[in-house]
């Protein structure tokens, strides 16, 4: 996300990044040189932009997941909620066999005891890894596009496959 | 048993198969790997892959021989067989889709087993529709009231906003989730300065990530 999208996740504050031209943005130096001040603004600026959604970042994190941190990214934020929304409110049991073998220590399950203990998992886990291949993604045209090209999204496509799925019987 | 559209739908289904397209389709649907990080889409070939995978092949008229494979049904489904579901829980060891073949290759079955048609019988209905109407099914699955919690409370925020576009993410974090750490990948951490392999998480489950 580039500072002046991040800067306009926040219409109502000052926070709208300051356009420079294409030869200030190459060389700096010059840019300094030639109008320090202009060049102040504009830094500053990106600083205030930066602070702000730093700290809406750290604030939403303790909001949501009680933790007065920093998250690498935005996505960890909303996993580290998801996991404390599903697993603290008791709305998600993670699969388990025999209360001995979770679905996070796979790599168990292709042991000795893990065989044994795992009851059918092992005869039937390595078919759904198998169908795990993650998304498409794919170009199907290469270079430059002379005429009209569409690009087709699937609004709310993640959130309505989640909302779907049942537990196992 | 017959595996019939609902049971294909409404179920965790894994299965290894050879299939192969007619020459008339452009791109087909079923991935297959070449080694640890490619993955292409032959017009024939022998791969694993999901009943919903199995599905959209077969409307394109791929021919499919099932080499194995597992059916798991939703806990919603509700079985009107004479059998019951535990005993339905085995391995598939022989072609029972084959049987089925024309009924999967409806559209209009796909609609009416994943319940999507709205009232007037003509039109998907959507999560958002069910959001304003505010009444959820009796059988809404296990995800649905957080989905719908993330969703209501996305909307409260004006668009392109901060807070909108965190729901979003939520939203959108979850089915990530649930295959976060399958493939053992590794990523930078810079506590360490190494690589490290992903760790799997508490809601990580092959069976859902699929």
């Amino acid at each position: 996300m580039s500072l002046k999208s991040i800067g306009s996740l926040y219409p109502n504050l000052p926070l709208e990044k300051i356009e420079i031209t294409q030869r200030e943005l190459v060389d700096m130096s010059n840019f300094f040189e030639v109008d320090p001040e202009r060049f102040k603004e504009y830094a500053l600026q990106d600083a205030k932009i930066v602070l702000w959604h730093t700290l809406e970042v750290q604030n939403s994190h303790y909001f949501f997941s009680k933790k007065y941190t920093i998250p690498v990214t935005l996505s960890s934020l909303a996993s580290s909620y998801l996991e404390t929304e599903l697993l603290t409110e008791g709305k998600y049991h993670p699969p388990t066999q025999n209360g001995l073998i979770s679905m996070r220590n796979i790599p168990k399950i292709l042991t000795p005891s893990g065989v044994e203990l795992s009851g059918d998992l092992h005869e039937y886990i390595d078919y759904f890894l198998g169908s795990y291949h993650g998304g498409r993604n794919e170009s199907y045209i290469y270079g430059i596009v002379k005429g009209d090209f569409y690009d087709y999204d699937l609004p709310g496509a993640y959130p309505t496959a989640m909302a779907m799925i049942d537990y196992p019987d | 048993m017959e595996y019939g559209l609902e049971k294909i739908l409404k179920s965790y289904t894994a299965l290894k198969v050879r299939f192969e397209f007619p020459e008339t389709v452009k791109y087909p649907n079923l991935p297959v790997r070449l080694d640890f990080s490619s993955v292409i889409f032959p017009r024939k070939g022998e791969t694993f892959c999901t009943g919903i995978e199995l599905l959209l092949s077969l409307r394109l008229g791929c021919t499919v021989e099932i080499r194995g494979g597992v059916w798991i049904p939703f806990k919603s489904l509700k079985i009107t067989s004479k059998s019951s579901k535990s005993t339905q829980k085995n391995f598939i060891r022989e072609p029972l889709l084959s049987e089925t073949i024309v009924d999967l290759t409806k559209e209009q079955e796909v609609e009416k087993a994943l319940n999507l048609q709205s009232s007037d019988g003509k039109n998907y209905r959507i999560l958002q529709e069910k959001l304003s109407v505010g009444k959820k099914d009796d059988d809404s699955t296990q995800f649905f009231s957080v989905v719908e919690k993330v969703l209501l409370e996305r909307i409260k925020h004006p668009k392109g906003s901060y807070m909108n576009l965190l729901y979003k993410f939520i939203a959108n974090a979850g089915i990530g989730q649930m295959a976060r750490g399958l493939n053992q990948k590794t990523r930078y951490d810079i506590s360490t300065n190494s690589q490290k392999t992903i760790p799997s998480g508490e809601l990580v489950s092959p069976l859902y990530a699929g």
